[in-house]
């Protein structure tokens, strides 16, 4: 049953991300490409609500259900953006990302396993859907960022070709992908707040200079400066892109980086 | 009955011909008035715009009567027009009109105003009650040509200048509203380009000349504001998008200027466009800073040809809506051709069978009732497997003209005579008109 689900969801998410890209060219792929992210999230939904029933808590507990979980926010939140005709095409950038990470949640999933959490309650439930969140308005902000950038190639550089056509416009981009970090700012700070507060729970002490713990205040006093940037110095448009996309790099590195090399409490 | 149409558009004839043989709205209502003398006129719509007129006729009439017609319409001779002229019949008038109806014949690819036209035309024509066989042909036509225009890109991208400065500018901008516009320069191309952006919604718009009562003028008309020449730089540092279109032999923008007028914005998305020959922007201000866009006449240019052959790539995708729409017409079309001869073949055949049947079962008093049904069974099924073959091959024949032929020979061979199917596709046409 479960290798069903998993067959279901990699083929829905990887003919949801050729489709996708594929929309940018001929635009009516793109309701094809929606049919399979429709799929795959419903085998995806079944798989995460069997593993909370079985483990009668959140399906996050290791980073393989973590990325999982993650990936399922995040197709959900396209299909709710989606809604909205003028951003059909962050499917196209959003999905293979998606679909990519997900991917690398099935390797994970083996030398991951056992890191199970020993801390179970509503604070750290909490703070994991926090997290989750901020980093899916990270991610958000990070396509916004590339799609920026993509249409402000072909407008600079006076050969319009796909994103001129297809894209939303430059500002409204900016300003949406400046939105989101608004949002996953303090959504992060209070996940690591809660964060620290279920630890002192578990280990008596709140806050224990790992490499992890470091490293999430790190992603989030970079996130915090682009804010500072953007207010203080009017930083907009292409560096604001720029440093969004470089922000998010520094997520995934927190993930895979940090996690396998320092093993360890604080899980992801 | 035959559909053609015969008439003559931007392709085939010179606006000189054009002019004189297309038809003032008057002269229009007068043709419909005389529609009911001419027997072999079943219906008529006539499009006549700038760019086309054009003769929709269903009918026996021939294309020399058409001809005579429009000679004394418009008093002019044929001969000063017939070379200019193209006639389709059948399939290929519908294609053409189906064509027309979503933009795909005018001279501006994909423009939505043809659409309208036809409409107008049909609606007229049908005022005077004049239409005919022809309200399905422009029912399906109106139909492809909504269909493209919503289902399609044909229609979007600019193709102008004008138009490709707005466009330009709502993809960076995305809402015009809230910005300001500066004019520098307040000729034609100003102009043009000033109303243009007056009527996609930029609410404020200053505009800068050398000649200081130019520039009042100006404004006046945009409901603008004018500054001296020499408050450009100030204005450069308020303004999101500057046109400039001026006569001036060097550069009315340098580097130097818009380094001063942009100090501290470099990252303000800006958008300059530069309409002048020589050019009025140095093209060293596009590298001032990552959100300033410089366009010059060339660059637009390559847009509203990128523009071009999108909507040649949407015209693709009209075509097929046009086929699908045609084809439905044409199923139609075909059914109401052959109807009647269907119904009155197998009314002949169930005639003859209930006259035969009583007759036998006159001379077989005793069968039982179970009997009988078997034996009416047997005569209903001989007659409809017999005739089934029939039916399907007179079917397939309603759309092909060439097929017309063989069903009247079907008609022959059995001596039907029922009602023609000209009339029936009168009453159907007059069904279809209450409809909508």
């Amino acid at each position: 049953m479960n290798l069903f689900l998993s067959a279901v969801t990699f083929m829905g998410y990887l003919g949801a991300s050729v489709l996708y890209v594929g929309a940018l060219y001929e635009g009516r792929r793109e309701r094809w490409g929606r049919y399979g992210v429709v799929a795959g999230w419903a085998a995806q939904t079944i798989f995460l609500t069997k593993d909370a029933i079985t483990t009668h808590g959140l399906p996050a507990a290791t980073l393989y259900d973590w990325m999982s979980f993650f990936v399922w926010v995040m197709i959900s939140l396209l299909l709710v953006i989606q809604i909205r005709r003028s951003y059909t095409h962050i499917g196209s950038f959003l999905v293979p990302i998606v679909f990519l990470l997900w991917l690398m949640s099935q390797f994970l999933a083996h030398h991951s396993q056992g890191t199970a959490v020993s801390v179970a309650g509503a604070w750290l439930g909490l703070h994991i859907v926090l997290a989750t969140a901020s980093y899916a308005t990270f991610l958000l902000a990070a396509v916004f960022g590339i799609m920026y950038t993509e249409k402000e190639r072909e407008l600079k550089n006076k050969k319009v070709r796909l994103f001129y056509y297809q894209l939303p416009p430059l500002e409204e981009m900016d300003e949406v992908g400046s939105h989101l970090v608004m949002l996953g700012v303090p959504l992060l700070a209070v996940a690591l707040f809660i964060g620290g507060y279920a630890a002192t729970s578990v280990w008596g002490d709140h806050w224990t200079w790992t490499a992890k713990e470091i490293w999430s205040l790190i992603i989030w006093l970079v996130y915090a400066g682009y804010l500072a940037l953007r207010w203080v110095a009017g930083w907009r448009g292409h560096r604001a892109a720029v440093y969004v996309m470089v922000a998010f790099l520094l997520v995934i590195i927190n993930f895979w980086g940090i996690n396998s090399l320092f093993p360890g409490a604080g899980y992801f | 009955m035959q559909i053609q149409v015969v008439g003559l558009n931007h392709q085939t004839a010179p606006l000189d011909v054009r002019e004189r043989v297309s038809l003032t709205p008057d002269q229009v209502r007068k043709a419909f008035e005389q529609y009911g003398e001419v027997p072999e006129l079943a219906g008529v719509t006539i499009v006549s715009t700038c760019n086309r007129t054009e003769f929709y006729v269903a009918g026996s009439i021939t294309l020399g009567e058409i001809l005579a017609w429009w000679e004394l319409l418009v008093g002019i001779d044929r001969g000063d027009f017939v070379d200019y002229l193209y006639w389709y019949q059948g399939q290929e008038a519908y294609h053409h009109l189906f064509r027309v109806a979503a933009g795909l014949d005018s001279m501006v690819l994909g423009e939505t105003q043809i659409l309208g036209q036809v409409k107008d035309a049909y609606r007229l024509a049908d005022a005077y009650k004049a239409v005919g066989p022809l309200h399905r042909l422009f029912h399906y036509a109106l139909r492809a040509g909504k269909r493209a225009h919503s289902e399609t890109g044909i229609s979007h991208n600019a193709l102008s200048m004008g138009h490709a400065v707005v466009e330009l500018a709502k993809k960076v901008f995305g809402d015009l509203a809230p910005l300001t516009a500066l004019l520098v320069g307040s000729g034609e191309m100003g102009t043009l380009v000033g109303r243009h952006l007056v009527a996609n919604g930029v609410a404020h718009i200053v505009v800068a000349n050398r000649t200081r009562a130019n520039a009042d003028k100006l404004a006046r008309e945009l409901k603008a504001t004018a500054v001296d020449f020499g408050m450009l730089e100030e204005t450069m540092r308020q303004a999101d998008i500057i046109v400039t279109a001026t006569s001036a032999s060097r550069p009315v923008i340098t580097q130097a200027m818009a380094r001063r007028a942009f100090k501290g914005q470099t990252q303000r998305l800006r958008f300059l466009f530069d309409l002048a020959v020589p050019r009025d922007v140095e093209p060293q201000v596009a590298k001032l800073g990552s959100g300033i866009f410089l366009y010059d006449v060339d660059d637009l240019k390559g847009i509203v040809e990128a523009n071009r052959l999108q909507r040649q790539k949407e015209a693709i995708k009209v075509e097929r809506i046009i086929r699908e729409e045609q084809a439905i017409f044409e199923e139609e079309l075909g059914a109401a051709n052959v109807g009647s001869v269907i119904r009155s073949l197998r009314d002949k055949a169930e005639k003859i069978r209930k006259a035969e049947l009583g007759k036998a079962l006159n001379r077989l008093p005793d069968l039982t009732d179970r009997e009988r049904a078997v034996v009416e069974d047997a005569t209903r099924l001989m007659i409809n497997k017999l005739l089934n073959d029939a039916m399907v091959s007179i079917r397939s024949w309603g759309n092909d003209d060439d097929k017309a032929v063989y069903i009247a020979a079907v008609r022959d061979l059995f001596h039907l005579t029922d009602d023609s199917p000209d009339s029936v596709q009168r009453t159907q046409a007059g069904e279809v008109a209450t409809e909508g």
